[in-house]
Formats: structure tokens, C-alpha cells, sequence
């Protein structure tokens, strides 16, 4: 239930950024998470709906892309792209895997009237 | 968001800070990228327009956590965030690492739940200064609480500040509090799977606690099974078996802490 803490984070961001730029409404928030992202996909965009009433993004549009997992190989000694954060290694199917990208949660852009 | 006191409800803009840092801004108004015939037809209808952002939605709790973390550094305090699912013995296993610690370093506590003070005056009953954060129906503490906290407790200086966070193994993973660790917490009683089926805190936490060892007797616990489950999605993490009950162990986590204190100590002696 922490997606409601993020969503509120999510409006926060696109209200300061629609300061001073006369824009009537919101349409659409554009959100990019990692495939590891401490967040379930249906529970923040629930937040979201809730989260924006009241505010210029009410009604708007949260668009959520999905930005892949990464993870260092012990075994490879390289960097490799990984899809769950339990699946093993694609090259060596080793399981000794440092996770180093796919936590991102970040306000990309948003589409405004 | 501030969840206590409504303050500095716009993040990163209503605190202060001694330090510069640039705030998110956006890049102006640029027309939304449209096909000739679509762009001909609304020119004069369709005002949208797409504005950058590029804004990490954790921004405004992460400023937080870089002001506790420093507040922290400048009086060599370890900050240590406890995080496990309700009911694993964080505040048993607390209290006795208090009594065993409290003669050497000075120690404070605080203590999440989303309601009662019940956690903090056992802590209190020790001895050491605790405030109770209470989240209400919140599910993690986050910087911005602890930085609260922080100005009520008393001053000190060289010892650990131990924050216990609302029990729950998924919120309080993504939530950086300015703690130089986070510390898992897991009871035998809850089954070897549990760093499979709640990878995300596991991967952040430094140290897994296996607690409440005095009862694996009584138990089908595979030990061996849980703590490769634990480095299966953490290769680094450091794991120590303890009972908070029987004392076992507790003399392996103290040494653990007070090894972290000093290299605390060092960091901040090699900062500039």
C-alpha cells in the first residue's frame, strides 16, 4: 500500500512542474519503473486515480513503461539483462547475480492542455 | 508528503537545507509530436503540449534521507534500519542488544508501528531515550518522519541509532531513512521461503538476523535452505543465527555493529 505514498509523489512532482505554465488540465503522466521497482503496477495506478483528485491532473492518464532488470554476473564477470529478480543468469544460467538497474521509479514527462 | 505534521508538503521546496542542490524544473512547452495531417487539422483546436519532467518519484524522500544521513555522519552515529514482518522479535531482540550495548555506546531508538507507544517504552524501560513514530495507516516509516524523530531526541554523539521500522517485509524496502544498514529480521517460525517470496527487502538489507533459534528444535526450519534462499537474492548479505531469548548469537551482532561504528568513525574522519 505504499503506491499511495508514490502515487501522492507523483502529483506532487507534476503540480510543482505545471507552476506557473498556465495549463488548465493534465492529460497524461507519463511514469517510467524498473522491472524490479518496489511497486505493483495495479496498485499504483488505483493510487493514482485517487491520488489526483482535486488537482489539475484529475481524470488524467497514468502511462506506466516497464524499464528492464540488470544484473551482474559473478560467474560471467559481466553485465546482464535479466527479466524477474530471481531468474538465473540468460548466458550461464548461474544464479550468482548482483542486481545493479531496474529499481527506477521516475516522472518522465506529461502531455498538458 | 509529509505524513505527520503536513509540513513541507510540497517535496523538496517548503524545507530548508545547508546545502545547494537544484530543484526539478521543467523544460518548457514543446509541441506534442503529431503526424502533418493530424498537426494541420488541430493546429488551431489542440493546445496539448508535453513537458518534461525526468524526476525521480523517491526524489523528495531521498533529500530527506541525505539530510539525516549527514546530521548522522557529523555526530558518528550509525544509523541502523530494522525491517521484518510483524511479530519476528525486532523489539525482544532490541532490548537485549541495548543491555548488552548500552554500557560501551551511547544508543537511541526509534520506534515505527502505526499505533500504540508499546515499543518505545520497552525500549525506554532500559534506559535509553526512544520516540515512537506512529504512521497511523501507514506502512513505512520514511526520511522525512525520522528526521522529526531526530529532532526530539537528545543529543548524542559516537553511538548507534537504532530505527525500527513498522513491521511489514515489502513497504519499508523501497523507503531509504538515511540508515547506514538495513537489517532484516527473520524468525524461524515463518518459513525458509520468505527471502524468495519477498525478494525486494532481503536485496536491500546488509544483514539478515535469523531469529528465535532456541525454538528450531520444534521445528522443520531448514536453516542451510533459508539462508541460500537469502543470498540467492542477495549474494552479499552478511546472515547471523540469534535468539534473542537464550542470548545465542547476540555477541556475533554486537561485533557486527561495532565494527560498522568504526568504519562510520572513519568515514567521517576521512571526510573533508
Amino acid at each position: 500500500m505504499h503506491e499511495l505514498t508514490l502515487a501522492r509523489e507523483i502529483v506532487a512532482i507534476v503540480q510543482m512542474a505545471a507552476q506557473n505554465q498556465s495549463i488548465h488540465h493534465i492529460r497524461r503522466v507519463r511514469v517510467e519503473l524498473g522491472a524490479f521497482g518496489h511497486v505493483e503496477e495495479k496498485a499504483l495506478q488505483f493510487a493514482f486515480t485517487a491520488a489526483v483528485n482535486g488537482t489539475l491532473a484529475a481524470g488524467s492518464l497514468l502511462e506506466i513503461s516497464r524499464l528492464p532488470g540488470q544484473a551482474w554476473c559473478y560467474d560471467c564477470n559481466k553485465t546482464v539483462a535479466l527479466s524477474t529478480r530471481l531468474a538465473p543468469c540468460p548466458l550461464c544460467g548461474g544464479e550468482k547475480l548482483d542486481v545493479i538497474g531496474g529499481n527506477e521509479l521516475r516522472v518522465v514527462d506529461m502531455e498538458v492542455e | 508528503m509529509c505524513g505527520i505534521c503536513g509540513c513541507g508538503d510540497t517535496p523538496g521546496h517548503n524545507h530548508t537545507h545547508d546545502h545547494p542542490h537544484k530543484h526539478a524544473h521543467s523544460h518548457g512547452a514543446q509541441p506534442m509530436p503529431m503526424t502533418d495531417a493530424a498537426n494541420e487539422q488541430t493546429a488551431n483546436l489542440d493546445q496539448t503540449r508535453l513537458i518534461q519532467i525526468e524526476r525521480d518519484v523517491y526524489a523528495a524522500n531521498n533529500i530527506h534521507a541525505q539530510n539525516n544521513r549527514q546530521r548522522l555522519l557529523k555526530k558518528r552515529m550509525l544509523a541502523l534500519n530494522l525491517v521484518s514482518s510483524p511479530g519476528s522479535g525486532k523489539t525482544t531482540l532490541l532490548v537485549r542488544l541495548i543491555e548488552q550495548m548500552q554500557q560501551r555506546s551511547p544508543i537511541l531508538v526509534i520506534e515505527g508501528d502505526q499505533q500504540t507507544d508499546a515499543d518505545a517504552r520497552r525500549i525506554r524501560a532500559t534506559g535509553v531515550p526512544a520516540i515512537q513514530i506512529n504512521t497511523g495507516k501507514g506502512c513505512h516509516l520514511d526520511a522525512h518522519m525520522v528526521g522529526h524523530a531526530l529532532d526530539d531526541l537528545p543529543p548524542a554523539a559516537d553511538g548507534v541509532l537504532f530505527i525500527e521500522n513498522v513491521g511489514n517485509l515489502v513497504c519499508p524496502a523501497g523507503f531509504d531513512l538515511g540508515e547506514a544498514h538495513k537489517i532484516v529480521v527473520l524468525s524461524v517460525t515463518e518459513g525458509e521461503d520468505k527471502p524468495l517470496k519477498y525478494p525486494d527487502i532481503f536485496a536491500a538489507a546488509d544483514l539478515m538476523v535469523l531469529n528465535k533459534s532456541d525454538l528450531l528444535p520444534h521445528l522443520d526450519f531448514n536453516v542451510d535452505e533459508c539462508m541460500s534462499n537469502a543470498r540467492r537474492v542477495n549474494p552479499g548479505i552478511n546472515i547471523l543465527i540469534a535468539s534473542a531469548r537464550t542470548g545465542e548469537g547476540l555477541s556475533a551482532l554486537c561485533a557486527w555493529i561495532e565494527t560498522r561504528m568504526t568504519s562510520t568513525l572513519s568515514a567521517n574522519i576521512a571526510a573533508p
